[in-house]
């Protein structure tokens, strides 16, 4: 490559012409003003004073990509809405352009000399369909070096984007032409290593996949929580009881204890179960601790019904009801049990009591340091109902003809 | 060409959701609980089958 040195009209620093001929323009790398490349004294299109940034690659960097050595020669920083990216123009004699897009991973941008046929948000190229995802309008930020045309600060263009196989399809539409270029994801590491820089830690999909990288964002916090649980102590059963319980007779209250909480705060679960027939069970639990004779109380249910109705058999109820109780502060507990049992269908208001028809045992057992499952649930429904609404959001816009 | 996507908050809401539940777990606590500081329902009211 052949490079020219010439002099920038407007601020008189050397400007480097890297591929004479074959671009339209040059923007100075000191005052930023952008230069006629067709004319030999570099006649100023623009002028400027912006103070410049260094793009991450330097201008006049040579690397091969794909087998194929390639100049830098162009710098350019684009944006839409609020997200930015940088392209790099990449020359070879031989070869033509290329842009290198860097938008957190890098691609490998090639001009398509055939416009493909585009059908609603479908475009054929390649003897394959591409699939529309994404249409905005990019802006030029930032600009440096040569370009084969005239490029400036401001200039805006209509982008549509298609995705196939990993490639991806972009028209670029301005004020005069529209332009078409495939975009190939290059290798993970590859063009840090060709132009040493710094390697990229992580590489961001693009738009099209954003609910994809929600979704991966969410599994990593999911999987996150399931190891953090793998570290909580396993629940262990405190204590247990057998209390026999009279079905329409009087209350029967039964104490259990001491059982130890010895976390600073822990979650304590009360599980009860009885073999009833069309009965009820009233559970109040009351959890005192035996030193500061705090108490804290929880009642529970353990019921079941059955009949017959004209679809056939029915039953209701939960006869092994389990209560939680969260938070319970480290401490040496009695559990205060009383329990209440009724046959169903219970007397009315002026009818006399119903008999006690037969005594219910009733096994009781506490456990502390339960997991609350429900958290887990609730954590998940947190953390993957964005990914979802944009999964649903992305199905719609699919469907949507005006995209 | 190719648009980056901004997924910074979400970053952080991931990260305020793990630490969320990782105090839950630590403090044996949850929004759903039957009690004492848990959220979760009485047993309280009508007795028998809500079958019809």
């Amino acid at each position: 490559m052949t490079v020219q040195a010439l002099t920038c009209p407007h601020c008189g620093a050397a400007v480097a012409l890297r591929a004479a001929g074959r671009t339209l323009s040059v923007v100075c790398g000191n005052c930023g003003s952008t230069l006629d490349a067709a004319t030999p004294e570099l006649r100023l299109l623009l002028a400027s004073a912006e103070a410049h940034r260094r793009p991450e690659i330097a201008l006049g960097s040579r690397a091969a990509l794909g087998g194929i050595e390639w100049d830098v020669i162009g710098y350019l920083e684009r944006s839409a809405d609020e997200e930015s990216w940088c392209e790099y123009l990449l020359f070879n004699p031989w070869e033509g352009f290329r842009f290198l897009v860097d938008d957190g991973r890098f691609w490998l941008a090639e001009l398509l000399d055939r416009h493909p046929d585009v059908e609603g948000r479908e475009a054929r190229h390649a003897g394959r369909s591409w699939h529309g995802t994404a249409r905005y309008v990019a802006r030029v930020d930032f600009v440096l070096g040569e370009f084969y045309w005239r490029v400036a600060v401001g200039e805006t263009v209509h982008v549509a984007q298609y995705v196939g196989d990993g490639a991806e399809l972009s028209s670029e539409t301005g004020p005069l032409e529209t332009s078409w270029s495939r975009l190939d994801p290059c290798p993970p590491g590859s063009v840090e290593e060709a132009f040493g820089i710094p390697v990229r830690t992580a590489s961001l999909p693009p738009l099209h996949s954003l609910w994809r990288t929600h979704m991966v964002i969410a599994t990593v916090a999911a999987m996150a929580m399931m190891v953090i649980s793998l570290f909580a102590p396993p629940a262990t059963r405190v204590g247990t009881t057998r209390i026999d319980v009279p079905i329409n007779g009087d209350t029967v209250t039964t104490t259990i204890g001491p059982l130890r909480l010895p976390r600073a705060a822990t979650g304590v679960e009360i599980r009860a179960a009885a073999s009833l027939d069309n009965e009820w069970i009233e559970l109040d639990y009351e959890l005192v601790d035996r030193r500061t004779q705090a108490s804290y109380p929880v009642d529970g249910l353990a019921e079941f019904y059955t009949g017959y109705d004209s679809e056939g058999r029915w039953s209701e109820g939960d006869p092994r009801p389990a209560l939680t109780m969260a938070r319970i502060p480290r401490g040496d507990y009695d559990l205060v049990i009383e329990a209440k049992g009724a046959s169903w269908p219970a007397p009315g208001f002026f009818d006399p009591p119903a008999p006690v028809t037969r005594t219910v045992p009733v096994a009781v057992d506490i456990r502390r340091d339960i997991f609350f499952t429900e958290n887990f649930v609730l954590a998940l429904i947190a953390l993957f109902a964005w990914p979802v609404v944009l999964l649903l959001l992305d199905t719609q816009q699919e469907d949507e003809d005006a995209w | 060409m190719v648009r980056r996507p901004a997924i910074l908050l979400f970053v952080l809401w991931c990260l305020v959701v793990v630490v969320l539940f990782t105090w839950a777990l630590v403090n044996g606590t949850s929004p759903l609980a039957d009690g004492p500081t848990g959220g979760g329902g009485s047993s309280y009211g009508a007795r028998g089958p809500r079958h019809k």
